[in-house]
């Protein structure tokens, strides 16, 4: 009898400590003490519109990025970081607050619209912790009407006098053209105002976020004789050159064209490029790059001789991608549909951490991650309801995300001389697959919106070039009901 | 018995005799030409033509001694094709030009009336108003003197003391002057006291700022605001040709009431009194240097104006919506020395009928490549010369400063004095899709173009249509301009073949 029961007895105590230790690892979610960064600095890098592939630690072909590389080195760096929609406005609020677009519903310039006092961002909590906040960014959609960057306790935005052109207009008349885009704010003014206020304030517990249009259109601002010097074409690149809808190649004496619109001539009269264009503007763009990266280089320097890398968690994004002329698309311009590919929306995301050992991690992560898994760090507690999750566990190689989302609306008003029809944008993405559904609402009609849907297997096909919405029915419908489960999810 | 009967033939034959030794119209190649165009100038907002307001005084008095065409149509709604359809004698599919999009003039070897009369010893100035007259598309050709102030929309008054100047310098020779001027082409902003003579009771409470033009981009639908039909209408240009859209506010649609329509007619009606006073001022001039006994002198306008027929106003945009009678029909006035007593003449008549005319009454020969008839017989009392007459153009515009639409429109009108069918063609660019619509109207009971018959009355449709299309067939065929602004070929594999050699370059 006792031989039966004695082993039995032992494999229950066994089992109910096996499933004890399980149990306890699974629902381990308190952050281990030595990952705490107590009272620690934070800056925050962010180099808009540079894409992922296009640093050259990511396998970039160009020595674009020798600097970021080096304090990659040093870094944890994310491989699969995406961001939640294709313009900075939206984006740098969903850094800020933890929200998808949706959820914070900022996603236009020109409709008022502007983070609700009732949502607390980052800048709130760190205030309330006894940090000093500052910003200094190229300003435009880091304007403080936009109810963000005005939460910071020091704010200063880089802005250039805006380029005017006069062009013709159909009728012929004359017409003024104040290009805005020509107003962004670089690094080359960010980061020493940035750097004068670390002088002095470098003392006290801060978060500083340092922001440059440099790697936004237009390119090859800063020579233009790095790369592609053989170049003999004639396109004028020192205007934005975009689309504002997915445009269609065209032939023309036999050969085949891109056509594309100046921000300076506006709709008025096309561009065509040839493939030799766009790639020469592929190369400005690198070049715009790789000035950038030697700002954040020397800034980056300045920082360690303050002696501040013990104590400050830096960390390293951008808000979006480019397209550079994929599917007809040039920059972003225009309605958010054709925008939500990986060029896009995948960014890089480098965390330098005091005394973790560095390394490149592939858990997927997004942008609304950022700010619950800094407060984590921080050992700060967060009081409100948010969309991200943080990503601490990631550190110790526990993948919190099985998928990430991306989703956003755009609704021009009446008035807008480029487009006319609201367009809505949702992704969601695995390590594998991905489902980009675009729909396009004619206001003028009510009808329901048209709709696109695109399917990609990622890992076969990085271009996003094969769409098997039509051969993997499986995936589509496994990835359509996460979309629509977790858009029901953040409604509430 | 015998002579009684002679005596009837012979009076009966004097008596036939009588009215064309009469009419007979003297022709002579040492007159003078005087030609007056009022751009936008609807013929039914003339007193002359029995509009309800006393709009055109001057012309009026003027015209008692004039032929005064009441059929005359113009072939296109903007002032580019339809000038050098004046000038050429040829339809805009013949001349091909009709806007800035090609950057295209006349053909070198198109030939206007101006070169033939400057062949003919003649001399030759014109003093336009800016705008559309640009010399190059053509318009210049054979002038002496050509005064354009490019980028601006000037009326007669700016170059008046020019051009009587010249006027007086050249009064000695043979001379062609051409006059014309935008008073009647938006803005509607016409000096004291036309801005309120004809409704001086107007109060402005939305705050419409008349000194702009307002357009609309397509067959705008009126929106209901607090109880009242409005039109939504966007600013163009500021008097002088400041293009206003410097502020975003400047985008911004005005939304005009009933009321405030009736307004921009009344300042139409101001402008074109302003017109006619100054007008007035070149036909006194004429007379003052004794110039009426030798000189052909010729009032026109290009074509009218749309003040919101079927939501058009003015005519911006694709060319759809804008070929009514409101722009098509257009005065002619043309008054020849010696002739007392004017005449009113019902026969069609249409703009390239306008230089063979001159060419007629100055007793030179047309050029073969005219395709105009000369109005001179029915002058004589003739009979009509035009069993119909066209209308037609196409226009590309490309979606983007407040045009809905990207792609061609061609329009097309037939028209005799009981029928008009109207047709437009529109070709999508982003879809090659073509779609065709047609308007029938019976004009001479429906005046105002508000019922289509195209469905009910299918024998005159067809009838007409198939009229239509030839022309449209034998005009255009010499052309080839369509193939040039059709939607260019797509290269649909190019997308992929870019990433590809993207990816092989390693850039995307």
């Amino acid at each position: 009898m006792r031989r039966v029961v004695r082993p039995l007895v032992i494999s229950f105590i066994l089992s109910l400590v096996l499933f004890t230790f399980v149990f306890y690892k699974q629902s381990y979610e308190v952050i281990p003490p030595e990952i705490v960064c107590k009272d620690c600095n934070v800056i925050l890098i962010t180099m808009t519109n540079l894409r992922y592939d296009h640093m050259s630690s990511n396998g970039y072909f160009r020595q674009t990025t020798p600097n970021l590389d080096g304090f990659g080195k040093e870094s944890l760096v994310f491989n699969n970081a995406f961001a939640q929609s294709s313009w900075t406005l939206p984006e740098g609020i969903s850094i800020y607050t933890g929200l998808y677009p949706y959820q914070h519903g900022v996603m236009n310039r020109d409709d008022g619209s502007k983070v609700s006092p009732n949502i607390p961002t980052l800048v709130d909590i760190l205030n309330s912790n006894g940090y000093k906040t500052a910003a200094f960014t190229g300003g435009f959609d880091y304007n403080e009407k936009f109810g963000l960057t005005s939460r910071f306790s020091y704010y200063k935005k880089c802005m250039t006098e805006p380029k005017v052109y006069y062009l013709n207009t159909q009728s012929g008349q004359q017409q003024k053209v104040v290009d805005e885009i020509s107003q962004y704010g670089e690094f080359e003014c960010t980061i020493p105002n940035a750097l004068t206020w670390l002088q002095t304030n470098q003392r006290s517990k801060f978060f500083l976020h340092v922001q440059g249009y440099d790697a936004h259109c237009p390119f090859g601002q800063k020579g233009a004789n790095l790369y592609d010097k053989n170049y003999r074409g004639t396109i004028d690149y020192t205007s934005c050159l975009w689309t504002f809808d997915r445009s269609k190649p065209v032939i023309e004496n036999g050969k085949t064209y891109y056509p594309v619109y100046s921000t300076r001539t506006g709709t008025s009269s096309g561009i065509l490029l040839r493939a030799e264009d766009i790639f020469h503007s592929i190369a400005l763009y690198d070049e715009d790059i790789k000035f950038a990266d030697e700002q954040i280089g020397i800034f980056l320097n300045e920082v360690k001789e303050m002696g501040l890398s013990n104590n400050t968690i830096i960390i390293f994004t951008s808000e979006h991608g480019d397209m550079l002329g994929k599917y007809g698309r040039f920059m972003r311009g225009g309605p958010v549909r054709g925008t939500f590919y990986d060029d896009v929306l995948h960014i890089p995301l480098i965390i330098k951490y005091p005394e973790i050992s560095p390394k490149r991690l592939d858990g997927l992560v997004q942008h609304v991650d950022l700010m619950p898994t800094l407060l984590d760090l921080l050992g700060l507690k967060l009081q409100s309801n948010i969309a991200g999750k943080s990503q601490v566990n990631l550190l110790q190689n526990q993948e919190i995300n099985s998928y990430v989302f991306a989703g956003s609306e755009f609704t021009p008003k009446p008035d807008n001389i480029y487009f006319f029809k609201k367009t809505r944008v949702d992704a969601v993405r695995s390590k594998q697959w991905k489902l980009i559904k675009e729909s396009i609402f004619d206001s003028a009609i009510q009808n329901p919106p048209s709709q696109t849907i695109e399917l990609y297997d990622i890992v076969n096909d990085k271009e996003e070039l094969h769409n098997l919405k039509d051969t993997r029915k499986d995936i589509l419908n496994s990835l359509e009901s996460k979309l629509s489960s977790w858009l029901e999810r953040i409604k509430q | 018995m015998k002579l009684p009967f002679v005596i009837i033939i012979a009076v009966t034959i004097f008596v036939i005799l009588i009215p064309a030794l009469f009419n007979k119209i003297p022709k002579k190649d040492g007159y003078n030409l005087i030609v007056i165009s009022a751009t936008n100038l609807r013929q039914d907002h003339m007193s002359l033509y029995d509009y309800k307001r006393n709009t055109t005084p001057n012309i009026d008095k003027f015209a008692k001694s004039a032929f005064v065409f009441e059929n005359f149509f113009s072939h296109a709604s903007r002032t580019v094709p339809a000038g050098l359809s004046l000038f050429t004698s040829q339809y805009p599919y013949t001349h091909t030009v009709w806007d800035w999009s090609k950057m295209e003039g006349l053909d070198p070897k198109t030939k206007t009336f101006t070169e033939t009369l400057k062949e003919h010893g003649y001399k030759t100035a014109a003093f336009t108003g800016g705008g559309q007259y640009e010399g190059w598309f053509g318009f210049d050709r054979g002038f002496d003197t050509y005064v354009h102030n490019k980028g601006q929309y000037v009326g007669f008054a700016s170059n008046l003391n020019d051009a009587l100047n010249w006027l007086e310098n050249n009064k000695e020779d043979k001379f062609f002057l051409f006059f014309q001027g935008f008073d009647t082409h938006c803005p509607y902003f016409p000096p004291q006291p036309y801005d309120a003579m004809f409704d001086p009771d107007y109060k402005n409470e939305n705050n419409i700022d008349y000194s702009v033009c307002y357009w609309s981009y397509t067959d705008t639908k009126p929106v209901i605001q607090k109880g009242e039909k409005k039109f939504p209408l966007r600013k163009v240009i500021k008097w002088g040709g400041t293009i206003v859209g410097n502020s975003k506010d400047d985008w911004k649609e005005e939304l005009f009431s009933e009321q405030d329509v009736e307004h921009l007619l009344a300042l139409y009606d101001g402008s074109i009194t302003y017109a006619d006073y100054q007008a007035g001022k070149v036909l006194d001039k004429i007379e003052d240097l004794g110039l009426t006994k030798n000189t052909i002198v010729v009032i026109l306008s290009e074509h009218g104006d749309l003040f919101g027929k079927n939501g058009r106003f003015m005519r911006g945009g694709h060319l759809s919506g804008t070929f009514y009678d409101d722009v098509l029909h257009v005065p002619l006035i043309i008054k020849v020395p010696e002739v007392k007593q004017g005449n009113k003449i019902n026969g069609l008549a249409q703009m390239i009928d306008v230089a063979p005319t001159i060419l007629a009454l100055l007793g030179i020969e047309k050029d073969k490549e005219m395709e105009g008839k000369s109005l001179s017989s029915m002058m004589e009392g003739g009979k009509e010369i035009n069993k119909y007459v066209y209308a037609g153009v196409e226009d590309y515009r490309q979606k983007g400063i407040r045009i809905p639409f990207h792609g061609t429109t061609q329009v097309d009108v037939i028209r005799n004095k009981d029928w008009k069918l109207i047709k437009e063609t529109l070709t999508d660019y982003d879809t090659h899709i073509t779609t065709e619509k047609y308007e029938l109207y019976n004009i001479r009971d429906d005046p105002k173009e508000l019922n289509n018959v195209y469905s009910t009355k299918p024998l005159i449709a067809n009838d007409l249509k198939t009229k239509l299309e030839a022309w449209v067939l034998e005009k255009k065929k010499s052309t080839n301009q369509y193939e040039k602004i059709t939607p260019p070929q797509q290269d649909d594999e190019a997308q992929k073949r870019l990433i590809e050699e993207g990816r092989k370059r390693g850039y995307y």
